[in-house]
């Protein structure tokens, strides 16, 4: 029985290969779409779970409205940790960490830069899992000065030497000795790092303030404790702890603070939500999100589906000619049921061929996908042996879903009927199949919308004006390696080179992970607070930057009180409610208060974008940073067309000051393309995989557009004999699948609509969707669908009518 | 009307070459009724297709109303079978799928006719062929009969000046055989070229004149009732 299924099966795959090859071609690439999409998911969804005890890990968080300023931050307090886990008995292990981006690191002679210097307490082993290769996890970082290399690191530093033991410094600051050796960060935890030093290490390690937040901060709880009780008693203890310091700080007791309304709280994040769900200022990197996962969730499932309705299509379509066949063995004695397990056989055979060629098409196209996605996905028995044990399961539903609808109509045929020739197919069940035409149509539709609204919103946000002029702007990174002393000499060597406009030190630059401060306005109540971002900046910023004033003046040398001035942008101007700036001062907030942190404002420059487009423009302050104080940037603006030669003049000059210090730069153009990192990736995989599902659609349609060609050969002919013209009948023949195809759009647009102005929602600057694009994608759906028929209807307004008609 | 001069058909496959046709000449003149007889593969049915322009002629001339359209391309074939003559097949050949009168207005539209005229005209011609009460039915629900006698508009409505018709009775029992014959006499008497493939002998009985075909060559002519042909 089984092995006349199998034969009959495989000898109806080699009797239509036309239908055949369509029918494997779409399954194989819908599953291995989807399963490229899925792993993508599982990867996203794997994250932090590497963790022993990840499900009890939590990272604390701070939440709060200081005057006009809701801020959702990471960055906890140095004595926060201490006080937690003392008065805390679910508390069983705390870490706080650090992460300091552009540390140099000098071994010997060698300088290295570290982009990814992490700190942490002791602790750090007993919170996170990860695999320690040498060394004592609870002394790795007991002590000040000692260091945990990962394993490439310490291959790139010390080559095959053992690094145990040998010493390092870091920023001609720190001395530390390497206590251990652990294996790479996992690419799915959401903070990677290739140096952990001992947080005590840092002097800030012992900070008393619980204003000043530096620090993130992990907590282990024990095996029976409630997090949501424990996250009931976090704000009695912040306030517990605060109390005592809020009236320096601020001038007022804890129950003023509330009673203005303001709010300052502190909350708890499981660290497996932290990769998809999270988005606070301080994040180690930028995360996923989850709104990705649901709308590539969304694809997979979509292209799959529409192979399967290819299948289903094509299967049905092909009823006139199996009819004969089912009718046969009815009258043989087959019983309806022996016949849907022989269709279904058919189709599972069907998905299991397409499944292999999908693993192979996996195979072939993983590294190009990894490369889109920005992953390293492997697929292979040991990385994804749960996923590979899954695939039966695959082919089953595939199989299944394809084969259901086709099984259960093909065996329902009246043998009679069939046998003696009445066999008719009803209208009914070709409207059937253009429903399902529509819905693969309405469904291509929508992906090609939201694959052009992307689009156009990144295109939207590359071409906005920034507010400051990012072209030709090479920056100087890690300025201070050259030294106080040295950095304004620097600066006076390299502007005599007429190909440098102008050149400034600043502290950060747009792109940057700006420090922020609290601030209010002199004579104000002390409570009326604002957060301003801090851009400590020199005389010749605004002009390198090509930033605009709106009112007063920028810093300026003939100026001596400008070093305790301040020039706010138009949002600080606003929020801090500041009419006139001549007469208004700023007050920068400090434990003790501290009167020289009161200054003049002088001026107020246009707003500009130094964060993500993602988010409304923040307030900010400036503040003169005194010629040959610390600074870590140096922008220089270079003359349209020199930027190639003036790089290498500036990395000569560089290479002069004998600083040991490597050059390194960037271009100030590139400098937030980081925070649309996974927009641009939704863009690439949402093209590919909406010109993906289009093509299986499309070869879907070109099966179908055969077979009804193909069952209308007669009608052609009559057509044609009573005068019907190649025109007349390529018309006929294409309407019936672009009315289809029209009314696709009907039902795609309103979703796409929806689907987008949820998605631009992200977005703090967007785009209106404009109309065109939903009748550009009903366009391009229509020209493919028309592309893919006109073949068919062509060749059958070609032919011989007599041809269709002899053999009646 | 028509006129051919050493009309041939070669039908080639792979391994065969069938001559269909060899050297055919015959006249054909308008308001004639001609039967065309002959066994099965004797090349009738290729002769009715290259006289209605379905097909054209290997070698050999076709005057078609004066004209010479043995080289002539699909489209210009096409132009004028639809302005000139109209069909009828044995078995009918009516769309499925199109109701009695969509089939009947059908030739209309390749013509070109606006909807307006198109309805009277049909239902003129479907009321002089007595199948109007049928107009909304689908063809697989009437009987041999009533479907020829569908085709028979359908060939007529556009007032072709030939038909041609392959056989118009062999699907049918004889009383509604005779009603065809019947109905193409009658057109015959308004002036209607007809010319008609037949083995039926009584049918034959019904034209003027008889062309007897064999192995693609006619063997015979016989005029059976004198004519009142118009030149």
């Amino acid at each position: 029985m089984f092995k006349t299924l199998l034969i009959t099966a495989y000898r109806n795959m080699l009797r239509k290969p036309g239908f055949t090859i369509i029918n494997i071609t779409g399954l194989a690439i819908g599953l291995a779409a989807c399963i490229l999409i899925l792993l993508y998911i599982a990867d996203e969804l794997s994250y932090d779970r590497f963790h022993e005890k990840s499900d009890r890990i939590y990272r604390i968080t701070v939440h709060g409205v200081f005057g006009n300023n809701e801020f959702h931050s990471t960055y906890t307090a140095a004595p926060m940790a201490a006080a937690m886990l003392s008065e805390f008995p679910e508390v069983e292990y705390i870490t706080r960490m650090m992460l300091r981006p552009q540390r140099s690191v000098r071994i010997d002679e060698k300088v290295f830069i570290e982009d990814r210097f992490f700190y942490a307490d002791s602790s750090f082993f007993d919170v996170f899992s990860f695999e320690l290769l040498a060394g004592d996890p609870k002394k790795v970082l007991s002590e000040p000065g000692h260091i945990v290399l990962t394993e490439s690191t310490a291959k790139r530093y010390f080559g095959d030497e053992d690094p145990i033991g040998k010493t390092l410094v870091e920023d001609n600051r720190f001395h530390y000795t390497v206590t251990g050796l652990m294996k790479d960060v996992p690419s799915n935890s959401h903070f990677k790092f290739n140096v952990l030093a001992s947080f005590t290490t840092l002097p800030w390690h012992s900070n008393p303030s619980w204003f000043n937040q530096s620090a993130q901060t992990y907590i282990v709880l024990s095996e029976n404790a409630d997090p949501n009780e424990m996250r009931a008693k976090l704000d009695p203890f912040l306030y517990r702890h605060i109390g005592e310091q809020l009236p320096k700080f601020l001038g007022i007791t804890v129950d003023e603070f509330e009673a203005s309304g303001q709010t300052y709280g502190y909350g708890m994040q499981n660290i497996h939500g932290i990769h998809l769900h999270s988005n606070l200022d301080g994040e180690y990197e930028v995360n996923g999100s989850i709104t990705y996962v649901y709308l590539f969730s969304a694809i997979a499932f979509f292209i799959l589906l529409i192979a399967c309705i290819n299948f289903m299509n094509l299967s049905t379509a092909r009823s006139v000619s199996r009819a004969k066949e089912v009718g046969v063995r009815k009258v043989l004695g087959s019983q309806r049921h022996q016949l849907i397990r022989q269709f279904l056989g058919e189709s599972l055979l069907y998905s299991i061929v397409a499944m292999i060629i999908a693993v192979i098409l996996i195979e072939i196209s993983l590294p190009y996908f990894n490369h889109i996605a920005l992953k390293q996905l492997s697929f292979n028995l040991q990385s994804n042996w749960l996923f590979i044990m899954a695939l039966p399961i695959f082919v089953g539903i595939t199989g299944l879903v394809a084969g259901s609808y086709p099984a259960f109509y093909l065996s329902s045929f009246q043998p009679i009927k069939v046998i003696k020739g009445q066999f008719y197919q009803g209208m009914s069940k070709g409207r059937f199949r253009s429903i399902l035409v529509l819905f693969q149509y309405s469904i291509s539709i929508l992906l090609i919308i939201a694959t052009l609204v992307i689009f156009k919103q990144l295109t939207y946000m590359q071409d906005k004006n920034m507010g400051y002029d990012e072209e030709h702007v090479v920056v100087i990174k890690r300025v201070n390696g050259l030294g106080n002393n040295a950095m304004p000499v620097f600066k006076q060597a390299i502007l005599k080179n007429p190909d440098i406009i102008n050149a400034s030190y600043s502290i950060d630059l747009p792109g940057d992970d700006y420090s922020s401060n609290s601030i209010g306005v002199a004579g104000r109540p002390l409570d009326e607070i604002n957060i301003v971002m801090m851009q400590p900046a020199d005389y010749d910023f605004i002009e390198t930057m090509g930033i605009q004033l709106a009112e007063g003046r920028w810093f300026d040398r003939e100026f001596a009180t400008d070093s305790v001035a301040v020039i706010i942008n138009q949002t600080a101007q606003k929020r801090l409610g500041i009419t006139d700036i001549h007469t208004e001062k700023i007050v920068r907030h400090a434990t003790p208060p501290d009167p020289h942190l009161i200054s003049h404002i002088i001026g107020v420059v246009e707003d500009f974008h130094f964060e993500s487009l993602h988010r409304p423009i923040r307030t900010m302050a400036f503040y003169l940073l005194p010629e040959g104080s610390w600074a870590n940037r140096l922008a220089v603006r270079v003359q349209a067309g020199k930027m190639k030669e003036t790089i290498d003049f500036l990395e000569a000059q560089w290479h002069t000051m004998e600083s040991g210090q490597p050059f390194e730069y960037s271009f100030l153009d590139q400098s937030l393309e980081k925070f649309y990192k996974n927009d641009k990736r939704t863009l690439t995989i949402y093209t590919i995989f909406s010109l993906l599902a289009i093509f299986v659609a499309s070869i879907g349609l070109f099966g179908l557009a055969a077979y009804t060609t193909e069952s209308r050969t007669r009608e052609i002919g009559i057509r044609k004999v009573l005068g019907a013209g190649e025109p007349n009948i390529i018309h006929l023949l294409s309407k019936e699948f672009t009315k289809w195809v029209l009314l696709a759009n009907v039902i795609a647009w309103p979703l796409a609509y929806l689907l987008m102005a949820n998605w631009l929602n992200n977005f703090a600057y967007r785009i209106e969707i404009p109309w065109y694009l939903f009748v550009l994608a009903g366009l391009i759906a229509m020209f493919v669908a028309l592309a893919t028929v006109i073949y068919q209807a062509v060749k059958a307004a070609r032919a011989n009518p007599v041809e269709a008609l002899k053999y009646e | 009307m028509i006129k051919t001069e050493k009309l041939s058909k070669v039908f080639r496959t792979d391994e065969v070459e069938t001559t269909a046709l060899n050297e055919v000449s015959f006249e054909i003149k308008e308001g004639e009724f001609v039967a065309i007889m002959g066994p099965s593969g004797c090349g009738k049915s290729t002769l009715l297709n290259i006289m209605g322009l379905l097909d054209n002629p290997t070698s050999g001339n076709y005057y078609f109303l004066g004209q010479d359209v043995s080289k002539s391309t699909e489209r210009q074939r096409a132009n004028l079978r639809k302005q000139n003559i109209g069909f009828v097949f044995q078995n009918f050949n009516l769309i499925d799928e199109l109701t009695v009168f969509e089939n009947v207005e059908l030739p209309l539209i390749y013509l070109g006719m606006p909807t307006r005229e198109r309805k009277e005209r049909v239902e003129e011609v479907l009321t002089q062929m007595q199948i109007m009460h049928r107009k909304k039915h689908f063809p697989l629900q009437l009987s041999g009969g009533q479907q020829q006698r569908v085709a028979v508009a359908r060939a007529v409505i556009a007032k072709p000046a030939l038909i041609l018709a392959d056989e118009p009775t062999g699907n049918l029992d004889s009383v509604h055989g005779e009603e065809v014959m019947n109905l193409l006499s009658d057109l015959n008497n308004n002036g209607t070229t007809i010319i008609m493939v037949t083995h039926s002998q009584r049918d034959a009985e019904y034209s003027q004149r008889v062309m007897r075909l064999f192995d693609g060559q006619i063997i015979n002519e016989d005029i059976k009732k004198s004519s009142f042909v118009m030149s």
